[in-house]
């Protein structure tokens, strides 16, 4: 394997696909990344066995071949390279990077050696904005690790919309677009929801994989073997108690008041009456504090405890203006819409306050 | 005894606006194995002091990087910074990781 390659081109390949690597390994060859040189590009692939992303740049190829190299040393050398073009030449068991003066010479592993996770056919294919689409529930992604199946974020094809859900058990975000494709429910990993490039990408999916393709970027991940909760189940649909509040006046104020709130008590009691909320915390170590802000509400007074870090999570979301919050009971869970964000549904567990 | 309970507490809420929490109702030991697990899932876990790394103090003896209370709790020493608060234990020591956010403990659940 003998190629040239830019500088910039080469760093840019080895970080999109160095993501997928894991920073401690027991397998040496899950450290590295397999370089594959053909035609007139170098294919890189780096993999943590259930994610794998695949990265291709422009190079001029003077002898094709394929190795495995560290993927730490190769984004090292990358990013400090002294000169713009880059030359990789596989000399035995030793891949020789040079880079103007600079000379390194790294250990390689065998090409055959490096697991693929492409193998597989899938059952529909489609284009969406994938990172639009997982942003607004990705908060909510759980890290249980007892509750495995809540670790990513459902993903659903119905014949009207494209379903994504995540939960925690303590708060529920979900996000529906137009449809793109009929398929059935999906559990998506969390790893692959920070990789994914923003804008279109091309969707294939199987009952065991995730595949993301957007340009020379290609991402195959398993998916989460579990069976997420039916959460339509726990979105609640009477609640009739109508709360209208604006964005940053709710989250600023339970920022207030939990200012003296300890670590792991974060509870925030919300009195609700006509025209107005009361927020007030009570902190036996530090002692209380209430704010007040204005609310459109015309029903029965009432009274609910929310936790202030959930809040602002799920407040977050939604563009700023006026947010609904609808409300059955001090004990049931809540509501949240926004009539500028369409599609997004928040829901949140009360607290025991 | 919960009617005067509850008229204590409507005469707190009318007065202050609140019925403070309870506050801690004494130190908290870990009866059993099962427990001191349970605490640990439940905050050390989430806790920022038992993942400091080792360091070397000024007479060049190695230090462990583990949390000194949690090290004194489970050899039976007493630890003042566990407390019963609410009817569950607590730790007054508790630093947030952010990396591993601690689930709330009074928020109901879902499923």
């Amino acid at each position: 394997m003998q190629l040239s390659i830019k500088r910039a081109d080469l760093a840019r390949a080895v970080t999109a696909v160095g993501r997928a690597v894991e920073a401690r390994n027991t397998v040496p060859v899950l450290s590295m990344l397999r370089l594959s040189a053909d035609g007139d590009c170098l294919t890189l692939r780096g993999t943590d066995l259930d994610v794998e992303v695949t990265a291709s740049a422009a190079a001029s190829v003077h002898a094709a071949g394929e190795t495995c190299v560290n993927a730490k040393l190769l984004a090292d050398i990358a990013k400090k390279a002294g000169n713009d073009d880059v030359s990789l030449t596989l000399e035995g068991d030793q891949l020789i990077v040079k880079s103007g003066r600079s000379r390194f010479s790294l250990a390689t592993l065998p090409a055959s050696d490096f697991p693929d996770l492409t193998a597989g056919t899938y059952n529909a294919t489609f284009d969406i904005d994938l990172a639009a689409l997982f942003a607004p529930v990705q908060f909510a992604i759980s890290t249980e690790e007892t509750r495995y199946y809540l670790n990513g974020i459902f993903f659903k094809g119905e014949f009207d919309k494209t379903i994504a859900v995540a939960t925690d058990g303590h708060r529920l975000s979900r996000h529906h677009v137009a449809a793109s494709a009929e398929f059935a429910g999906i559990i998506v990993p969390r790893k692959i929801v920070g990789l994914l490039p923003k804008g279109s990408v091309t969707v294939s999916v199987s009952d065991s994989k995730i595949r993301v393709e957007a340009g020379d970027l290609v991402i195959v991940s398993k998916l989460i073997d579990g069976t997420f909760p039916d959460y339509n189940r726990v979105i609640p649909t009477a609640n009739d108690k109508i709360i209208t509040v604006d964005r940053d006046e709710i989250m600023k104020a339970a920022d207030r008041v939990s200012t003296i709130s300890s670590e792991r008590g974060r509870a925030v009691r919300f009195s609700i009456a006509p025209g107005a909320i009361s927020l007030s915390v009570n902190n036996p170590e530090s002692g209380s504090a209430s704010d007040e802000i204005a609310a459109e509400y015309g029903g029965e007074p009432l009274d609910i405890g929310f936790n202030s870090q959930y809040i602002r999570d799920l407040f977050s979301v939604v563009p700023a203006g006026p947010v609904k919050l609808a409300l059955l009971d001090g004990g049931a869970p809540g509501v949240i819409t926004s009539a500028g964000f369409d599609g997004w549904t928040g829901v949140l567990m009360p607290m025991r306050v | 005894m919960e009617d005067l309970q509850a008229y204590f507490a409507k005469a707190l809420r009318a007065q202050v606006g609140f019925v403070p929490a309870a506050p801690a109702a004494g130190l908290w030991r870990p009866a059993d194995q099962a427990e001191a697990e349970k605490f640990e899932r439940d905050w050390c876990r989430h806790c920022i002091h038992d993942k400091a790394e080792d360091w070397e103090d000024e007479f060049g003896n190695h230090v462990p990087g583990c949390c000194v209370i949690l090290d004194c709790g489970m050899t039976g020493n007493s630890v003042e910074e566990w407390v019963t608060r609410d009817g569950l234990a607590a730790c007054l020591a508790f630093e947030q990781d952010a990396r591993f956010p601690a689930r709330c403990l009074k928020t109901m659940e879902m499923f």
